[in-house]
């Protein structure tokens, strides 16, 4: 049945060979143009300050120089915040996959009552913005005495309603007979879970874990809340920190910007297969 | 299949954790917008609805909501015909590869943090000097801009960076729903005599329907929380506050002028909006497009 | 596949592993030079008292030079210095001041964000030995905001002041065969002669003052100079007066002559940068970007960029000047008295002389306007200890959200063709006076 569709679909989408040329020279201007402030960042990072200073309208450095990379690594913890970062993400990742797939599995494969109005009371909390409970959650930050701790990053997003939806969707689609089969067999709930469940969730893990990272890789707010001291930010506050501090050393910004962003793009790259799956099914889903 | 006591120990830390982070601190921030609350303080005076009284003649309030409004509107709006389109383009080509490569690229953006990216358009495309675009007045033989004084310009550049920065998430969902698409249906309106355009919105789109409201509804979701751009394009709200947004209001409100009752009030007002956005958005996408 | 995965993964620890190592090295260091300094002056017994700062290399040297001095000079107390970055450090001393056990024992705040906690009851009132040294001593623009109902509840540790010097670029004046203007009809026609423009954007600048702080400050001491006024009796405001609306005019004609732009007040930026980076004659700033041209862009002073006098603009000198750095205490520390021990020896004239010269700050008390030290470690602007008495306190405001009105305001009569000066003056004093008071009362 799949590969039947596959055939007609690829026959179907045959078009006149000039219709591709010109769909693709307009692909191609368009990823160029998207690309160009990401070169921009990268060329800028090598210039020297006088050069920007001076000529300000050169694309390229006349003088490619490390100038900006050095008073970056100089006067910017990037070790600090890229490990920050680095252990926020891994960490905040692990325990969502293992919290939503769990609550997940039981919205999924349980019945019992009051199913319904508590997974809409989850989703509805889905819809809250971050910035509506940014002051209470402040608030009880402090008076946890978490602030300026990574825990203040860590704590409270444990449990991601979104990532219990994506869960839930992906068990459902797990059938009950390979449950039942293991609870014949004397598998308890957690054993379930462990032996039915997450082996046959790996796409769903993907997705939900390439969601969970990114957005604590990149949040910004957050961050900009629950830290102060520079040694403890992450990579996108420590870079808005550090391009306030040194405004007029735009090689320097530019060379941690491109200290923070090229190895996550060379990251994503390496893997973009992957990754663009685990996207792709979540909004199957 | 059925185990209440299973049930029961899993949901109820959960849902305790869920009172505690998300609904909880909902109705704290409902409490803090009636008092002048300011943390140092060791008495926080009681207001009543005086915070709300104020908001509702407070200018930059109004300004802020129909900035946030515009600016949700118009990019999610800007941003699902752009994915779409490109998405329908990169699904004709013909290679594997080429699509691959075409999605890639539109996805790079989206890989970096937005404050980053932000922080490289202030200087690379709008900055007074060497900025893209004052580059482009200039080869063209007119005088270069500042764009930080702009109003509505400036609205608009914060948009088209932010569908720079955010599109490659939904060309990648809806590349994926048009090849989920089964072929047989487009075929036939083929033979029926139907357009591509009219193929696409009359047969395509509805069948997307699953994807389509999903990234209509998070892209909403989503946009209404947009922060950081505007904490670097506009951190004090642009010209006259012509790109305040609401999010950037309850910040400097709260966090640089220290007046939490006040912000928390504007707090709450956001999320009715956005509980009224999701409300008729759940409506219209009601309609079960399922084709299975 | 399962292999790269792993390999990046690796590669990846390793250099965080790494990075973090060497980016930690440093700030391990001055920890433990901090402990060493400690352990030799026997803390065994002694107190310790918090005292934070911002982070502000020349300062914090300065401070934790001060704690040293103290810590020998008595064996009660010790002063441990913590420095946090600027743009948290209001939100810092926000959270210190809740806290008896996290937070500060003595805290150095700036003078524009103090109304926030001395509005509240957090402070600690200045004990009457101090309060006889204000009154008598200390310069009244420096004082300002620091009373509340007649009591004081900090003290300053500088006299703050935007007005009255600027950064000149000497290598493009010598490369021209200019001097300095002496009179403020020379600098205007100096700055005329010398700017580029090109539509919104002045290529070349001639002389800047347009940018957050110094647009503020010296169109108020443009009003003074003329012998005008725009603080009421009543504390209220109000620029519509023949002399604002002269002002006005002058600093309009600036900008609508192409000798400046708006770059710098719609980028949150200041002028003094453009001098720099060689692309500006000069810009009014206070003392303290000297140190900016010497450390951040490695300039020499005498050589590449010298800082003098702004030509006065009317006839009798006058600015006004909003409250500097001072020193706080809060309420909830526990060792009040020890802290109030340490702000008395911070604030003696001979060691205060010394931080002000270290931070290449203007001195607060009068007593140290003819000091020889400062004249000899600052010799560049003591031109301005002449000008300090002249200065007026700029009023009971919230001085950021006092400018943020007024440079709005300013930015609409610039983009407006032939703008009615006098009303938009009349209206913005309405809303500052309105708006940005102080709520609380200094008598």
């Amino acid at each position: 049945m799949k590969d039947r569709k596959r055939v007609i679909k690829e026959k179907n989408t045959y078009r006149p060979y000039h219709i591709i040329i010109i769909l693709f020279l307009f692909l191609s201007v368009f990823s160029a143009a998207m690309m160009y402030p990401i070169v921009w960042m990268i060329c800028t990072s090598f210039k020297s300050n006088a050069e920007i200073h001076m000529n300000k309208t050169q694309f390229f450095p006349t003088e490619w120089t490390l100038e900006g990379y050095r008073t970056a690594m100089e006067k910017a913890p990037i070790g600090n915040w890229l490990f920050n970062s680095i252990f926020i993400t891994v960490v905040v990742t692990v325990i969502v996959i293992l919290t939503s797939t769990f609550i997940g599995y039981v919205f999924g494969k349980y019945e019992f009552k009051l199913k319904k109005p508590l997974f809409m009371l989850l989703l509805a909390t889905m819809m809250v913005p971050s910035q509506v409970t940014m002051i209470p959650r402040y608030m009880m930050i402090m008076k946890m005495g978490l602030l300026n701790k990574m825990a203040a990053l860590i704590v409270p997003s444990m449990v991601s309603t979104f990532s219990i939806y994506l869960a839930k969707q992906f068990i459902e689609d797990i059938p009950d007979s390979l449950c039942e089969a293991a609870k014949i067999d004397g598998a308890g709930p957690v054993g379930i879970y462990w032996h039915v469940i997450l082996p046959n969730l790996k796409p769903a893990i993907g997705s939900i874990g390439i969601f969970t990272a990114m957005a604590h890789w990149n949040d910004y707010l957050n961050p900009l809340l629950m830290l102060n001291d520079v040694e403890k930010m992450t990579l996108p506050l420590g870079l808005v920190y550090f391009s306030s501090q040194r405004s007029e050393d735009l090689a320097a910004t530019m060379a941690v910007a491109t200290m923070i962003m090229v190895p996550m793009i060379i990251i994503f790259l390496l893997f973009q297969r992957q990754f663009i799956k685990g996207l792709a099914l979540s909004g199957m889903k | 299949m059925k185990n209440n006591k299973f049930v029961a120990m899993v949901l109820i830390p959960s849902f305790l954790f869920l009172f505690i982070f998300s609904i909880f601190p909902l109705f704290y921030g409902l409490g803090i917008s009636l008092f002048d609350y300011n943390p140092s303080n060791s008495v926080q005076p009681f207001l009543g609805l005086a915070n709300y009284k104020k908001m509702f003649q407070d200018e930059i309030f109004y300004k802020s909501v129909k900035n946030t409004l515009i600016f949700c509107i118009v990019a999610v709006t800007g941003n699902i015909v752009i994915t779409l389109f490109l998405a329908e383009i990169i699904s004709v080509l013909p290679s594997k590869g080429m699509k691959t490569f075409f999605r890639m690229i539109l996805f790079i953006p989206c890989i970096a943090p937005m404050v980053g990216t932000a922080l490289i358009w202030k200087y690379g495309i709008i900055g007074t000097r060497g900025g893209l675009l004052n580059e482009i007045l200039k080869a063209l033989g007119k005088a270069p801009k500042n764009w930080g004084l702009t109003t509505w310009q400036m609205m608009l550049i914060i948009i088209i960076f932010t569908l720079w920065a955010d599109i490659g998430y939904n060309v990648v969902l809806f590349t994926a729903g048009i090849e989920g698409v089964p072929g047989e249906f487009d075929e036939a309106a083929k033979i029926d005599g139907a357009g591509p355009v009219r193929r696409f919105l009359s047969i395509r789109l509805p069948l997307m329907g699953r994807t389509f409201a999903f990234v209509a509804i998070m892209t909403m979701a989503n946009y209404f929380q947009m922060f950081a751009q505007f904490r670097v394009f506009v951190p004090g709200g642009g010209q006259n506050d012509s790109a305040m947004v609401l999010t950037n209001y309850i910040y400097r409100t709260s966090f640089t002028q220290f007046n939490m009752g006040y912000a928390s009030c504007i707090a709450t007002a956001l999320f009715l909006i956005v509980f009224a956005v999701a409300m008729v958005q759940n409506r219209m996408m009601r309609a079960d497009w399922s084709y299975e | 596949m399962k292999k790269r995965i792993v390999s990046v993964f690796l590669a990846l620890a390793m250099t965080a592993v790494f990075l973090a190592g060497c980016g930690s090295s440093d700030s391990k260091d001055t920890k433990k030079e901090e402990t060493s300094d400690n352990s030799s002056a026997s803390s065994e017994e002694k107190i310790t008292l918090n005292f934070w700062c911002h982070q502000n290399e020349a300062w914090v040297v300065s401070y934790k030079k001060m704690a040293e001095k103290f810590n020998q000079s008595q064996d009660k107390y010790e002063v441990v210095v913590q420095d946090y970055p600027f743009s948290a450090y209001s939100e810092k001393i926000q959270t210190s001041l809740t806290s008896a056990k996290d937070g500060a024992d003595i805290l150095a705040v700036w003078g524009g964000m103090a109304p926030d906690f001395i509005k509240t009851d957090a402070l600690a009132e200045v004990p009457a030995d101090l309060v006889a040294e204000l009154e008598s001593d200390y310069m009244e623009p420096t004082l300002g905001i620091y009373q509340k109902d007649g009591k004081y509840y900090g003290v300053p540790m500088e006299y703050n002041l935007e007005y009255g010097g600027m950064i000149v670029n000497k290598k493009l004046f010598d490369e021209n065969n200019l001097s300095y203007p002496q009179t403020w009809e020379e600098l205007r026609s100096l700055s005329k002669q010398v700017s580029v423009a090109n539509g919104e954007i002045v290529e070349t600048k001639g002389f800047e003052m347009i940018d957050g702080d110094a647009l503020f400050c010296n169109y108020l001491a443009m009003i003074l100079q003329q012998g005008g006024q725009y603080l009421n009796e009543d504390n209220s405001v109000n620029f519509a007066t023949p002399e604002g609306i002269k002002a006005m005019e002058e600093i309009l004609s600036m900008v609508k002559d192409g000798e400046c732009d708006l770059e710098h007040l719609t980028a949150g930026d200041y002028c003094y940068n453009d001098v720099y980076q060689g692309i500006g004659y000069m810009a009014s700033v206070g003392s303290w970007a000297i140190s900016d041209g010497l450390e951040g862009y490695q300039l020499t002073y005498g050589e590449d960029f010298e800082y003098i006098p702004v030509p006065q603009y009317g006839e009798q000198m006058g600015f006004a000047s909003e409250t500097g750095w001072g020193i706080i205490v809060p309420e909830v520390g526990e060792n009040k008295e020890g802290a109030w021990e340490f702000v008395k020896f911070f604030s003696e004239p001979e060691n205060l002389v010394e931080h002000n010269i270290a931070c290449a700050q203007l001195p607060p008390r009068k007593s140290l306007l003819d000091n020889e030290t400062y004249k000899e470690g600052l010799p560049q602007v003591a031109f301005l200890l002449d000008i300090l008495p002249e200065g007026q306190w700029m009023g009971p405001y919230n001085t950021s959200d006092m400018r943020t009105r007024f440079n709005q305001m300013f930015i609409n009569l610039c983009q407006t063709e032939n703008p009615d000066i006098e009303a938009a003056l009349a209206e913005v004093s309405q809303s500052i006076s309105s708006e940005c008071q102080i709520g609380y009362s200094m008598k």
